[in-house]
């Protein structure tokens, strides 16, 4: 056992698991002492009252976790206080050589959480931070295993021997570290040649991007110095100093101030930015195209009005025309209307005549029916019927067929009567055809005049139409005079107008000065033409030379960034990341080599060290061991190499005193007699100090589990006669057992501390005085 | 942990020739090593310093790929 060692010389304790709110002192002022007592009377929880001390918890390996309880919650923590106590406290005292250590751990109901426990480590009156690992070199795992191990651990020591043994239980056997060291070293080489092949592989990756894009980038260069040519730059021009010269240039044409120096690529991309603003401004400022399009507009409104407005005015000329020819030829209208009434009374003159005529005719008749029906004798006389004298009959006769005949005959007056009714009605057709054709020429004449008043009207909307459009639109200086006489023009066309003035020489006067008005627009317009022809002559120019300082900045731009590739990646970065790939790769050559010693030192250094703790297991094996044939014990370390890895294991085998027979533990062992080895290889491993700890303390927690008695009463003794700690403490309900440590131990080196059965009024109590 | 150190020292003189690739083995010996007295030494935690030794050579060359990685994408 290492002299530095810190020794437990007391555990105080008030409210901590069964133990009351009274604080009560466990003094461990013996090398050896046995605290016996019957189940559940409190001797485990005086133990586990240190590791809680310590850690905060106990660590129940993996039987049991504190969080299963509830969780994480606050009522999960408050387990390990005394119900009823609204605070636990255990104080540690400790003693190594003249220095004295007192580590103290405070609980409150109120927050139960380890990480709001107050915990204090004084050492010599001094703060020292509370950290078990710092101060003793141990952890719960430690604890629980090679300190205050349980009855799982005890068996779990010695009969553990597959792969995925606990390496706490290695550290026992001071070969963890060793396994630490050259399994961490084999990682880190490992994960370095991960890490290589994964740069290795990006760096291929990337060289191989590289050469594509140098292609691809060559390619580009290649395309932008045809287009470049395309756009009329010489090839000489293709260099920076050909681009500021082209932008100079241009920026003056434009007169555009440049707002940056010409010193790299992207202030020629500025300066092209804005000569192609300057450009683009130019193209679309009002001009020559907008007083192109408000002429045309007023060519076509205006001149399309006055050429219907004179169709018109010429139709209503004609109409009027042919009035006054049939005037004239057929007389005005009032004598037509005459003629028309002369003729209609003629004709109703005739007609009576003729009516009169035929009812003449018809008496007449009808008398010389009736003479002729009635027998009259000579010279009878009868009154004639038309003049009513009396007439002789034959006479009458007679005269009655000469009237008839002077009436009916060809040539008579019913026959003249009808030629002149033919002629009266000839005369009156005629007339009124006249009369017509006058009101027809009248009408068309009167439809012709309105068409001109709305054709004159709607000229007069064109004129001032073109008029607002100037006034609402910028009027160049050579569309004033238009604009001047097209408002005289809507003056004389808005004059009050009777009826009848349609084409008079007022209007002609107002033609005059349309036609004046539309051929100045004309020759404006011509010139407007041309003026346009040669302003968008100038702006292509200007457009192309903007086109072409674009094209070259590109062409720039693309050999800038091929040469970049040549020289930042290419040059710099691949050749440094080939350097550091190269500088990684001795280091890995000279992790392996590391890792080979490592594993080399490891095997040596755990053969060396079990070699150390082999002939104790062997000694106390054999003192406890009543075995006929097993007597001893023996330990060897077992190096695998797997992977590269270097790892040791551990093997304990009880032996006979020949070394003949080695039994390992199993089913050729007894559970007694594998009790006994894990007691041995935990006394032994104490005594050499392979825990690698600070803590000289070994708790054996009812050790004579599978025992018999005798064995009991011997392993008893042994560890009385023969303490493997500066303090042991062995808990046993086994009374004769506790009496043999202490037989053994002698009354000078260990106590026996006996503790009365619990109650829940008073809790974990020890019987006699002081304890 | 002073002997492992003195015995790791003595082997690896006797593995290595080259001088500067025994400084380099001496090196990571020494960081493993301290690595190794920490009470809650872990393999990952002597990886780790093994790894460290080596300096920044991987962030080195993880940069210069890095940064040739973003050129090439125009970074």
């Amino acid at each position: 056992m290492a002299l530095d060692s810190w020794v437990l010389t007391s555990v105080e304790a008030r409210g901590y698991g069964g133990i009351g709110g009274n604080a009560q002192t466990l003094k461990l002022d013996r090398p050896v002492v046995v605290l016996v007592g019957p189940n559940g009377s409190g001797k485990s929880t005086w133990v586990s009252a240190i590791e809680w001390a310590f850690f905060g918890e106990l660590s129940f390996g993996n039987d049991f976790s504190i969080d299963e309880l509830r969780g994480n919650r606050a009522e999960a923590h408050r387990v390990y206080m005394h119900e009823g106590c609204s605070e636990t406290e255990v104080v540690l005292r400790l003693r190594r050589g003249s220095s004295t250590m007192v580590w103290r751990r405070v609980r409150r109901r109120q927050k139960p959480q380890a990480t709001h426990d107050e915990v204090t480590c004084m050492i010599d009156g001094s703060p020292v931070a509370a950290d078990p690992a710092e101060v003793l070199g141990i952890t719960p795992d430690i604890f629980s295993r090679a300190i205050a191990p349980r009855q799982t651990s005890l068996q779990a020591l010695i009969s553990s021997e597959d792969k995925d043994r606990n390496a706490a239980l290695d550290q026992l056997f001071g070969i963890e570290r060793l396994n630490t060291l050259t399994v961490g070293l084999s990682r880190a080489r490992d994960e370095l040649s991960k890490r290589v092949r994964e740069l290795e592989g990006r760096f291929d990756a990337m060289a191989s991007r590289l050469r594509e894009e140098v292609a691809r980038r060559f390619d580009r260069r290649s395309d932008a110095r045809s287009k470049g040519l395309e756009a009329g730059i010489d090839a000489g021009e293709l260099t920076l100093e050909g681009a500021r010269l082209l932008i100079a240039s241009l920026s003056r044409a434009l007169s555009v101030d440049l707002p940056t120096a010409l010193g790299n690529i992207s202030s020629l991309q500025t300066a092209h930015r804005h000569l192609r603003s300057a450009a683009d401004q130019l193209w679309s400022r009002p001009g020559p195209q907008d007083r192109l399009n408000r002429l045309t507009r007023f060519k076509t409104a205006v001149g399309g009005a006055r050429d219907r407005w004179q169709n018109a005015i010429d139709a209503f000329k004609g109409t009027s025309a042919t009035l006054e020819d049939l005037r004239v030829g057929k007389g005005s209208e009032e004598v037509v209307r005459n003629a028309v009434d002369e003729a209609e009374r003629w004709l109703n003159d005739i007609e009576d005549q003729l009516s009169a005529a035929s009812k003449r005719a018809a008496v007449l008749a009808k008398a010389r029916d009736w003479l002729r029906e009635h027998e009259h004798a000579a010279g009878d006389e009868l009154d004639c019927p038309v003049c009513e004298r009396p007439m002789v009959a034959q006479e009458l006769e007679h005269l009655v067929d000469a009237a008839i005949e002077a009436l009916q005959a060809e040539d008579g007056e019913i026959a003249r009567l009808n030629t002149e009714r033919q002629k009266a009605d000839d005369t009156l057709r005629e007339t009124k055809e006249k009369q017509r054709q006058l009101e027809r020429a009248t009408g068309d004449a009167s439809d012709a005049e309105e068409e001109a008043s709305a054709r004159r009207k709607e000229l007069v909307d064109a004129l001032q139409t073109a008029l607002d459009m100037w006034a609402a639109e910028m009027v160049d200086e050579s569309e004033k005079p238009i604009a001047e006489r097209c408002a005289r023009a809507l003056k004389a066309g808005q004059r009050p107008r009777r009826r009848g003035d349609e084409g008079s020489e007022d209007d002609e006067a107002v033609d005059a000065e349309l036609r004046e008005t539309l051929a100045a627009g004309e020759n404006v317009l011509a010139s407007t033409r041309e003026e346009l022809a040669k302003a968008s002559k100038e702006t292509e120019a200007l457009r192309e030379r903007v086109i072409a300082i674009q094209r070259l900045v590109e062409f720039l731009e693309a050999a800038e960034q091929l040469d970049a590739l040549d020289g930042d990646v290419a040059g710099d970065d691949l050749m440094a990341a080939r350097v550091s790939l190269q500088a990684i790769q001795e280091w890995k050559e000279t992790l392996r080599i590391v890792t080979s010693v490592a594993g080399d030192v490891s095997v040596a250094m755990a053969e060396e060290r079990v070699g150390a703790v082999s002939p104790k297991i062997s000694d106390w094996f054999g003192r406890i061991s009543r075995h006929d044939r097993l007597k001893g014990a023996r330990v060897y370390v077992e190096t695998s190499r797997t992977g590269g890895i270097v790892k040791n294991a551990y093997r304990v085998r009880a032996v006979d005193p020949a070394g003949s027979w080695e039994v390992a533990p199993g089913p050729m062992l007894s559970g007694g007699y594998q009790t006994v080895l894990t007691v041995a290889a935990l006394c032994a491993l104490a005594d050499v100090d392979a825990g690698g700890h600070q803590l000289g303390l070994l708790i054996l927690d009812e050790p004579t589990q599978s025992l018999d008695p005798e064995m009991s009463q011997q392993m008893g003794n042994v560890l009385g006669v023969s303490a493997p700690a500066p303090t042991t403490v062995v808990t046993t309900t086994d009374k004769a057992f506790a009496d043999a440590v202490v037989q053994g131990a002698g009354a000078g080196r260990s106590k026996l501390v006996p503790l009365k059965r619990w109650t829940a009024a008073q809790g974990t109590r020890f019987e006699g005085e002081g304890e | 942990m002073e002997s492992l150190l003195e015995q790791l020292s003595e082997k690896l003189k006797r593995e290595i020739d080259d001088t500067e690739r025994l400084a380099a083995a001496q090196e990571v010996a020494e960081a493993v090593i301290e690595a190794l007295s920490n009470p809650n030494a872990s393999p990952d935690g002597i990886k780790e310093a093994a790894i460290a030794a080596l300096g920044d050579a991987i962030e080195r060359a993880d940069s210069a790929v890095a940064a040739a990685e973003r050129r090439l994408r125009g970074e």
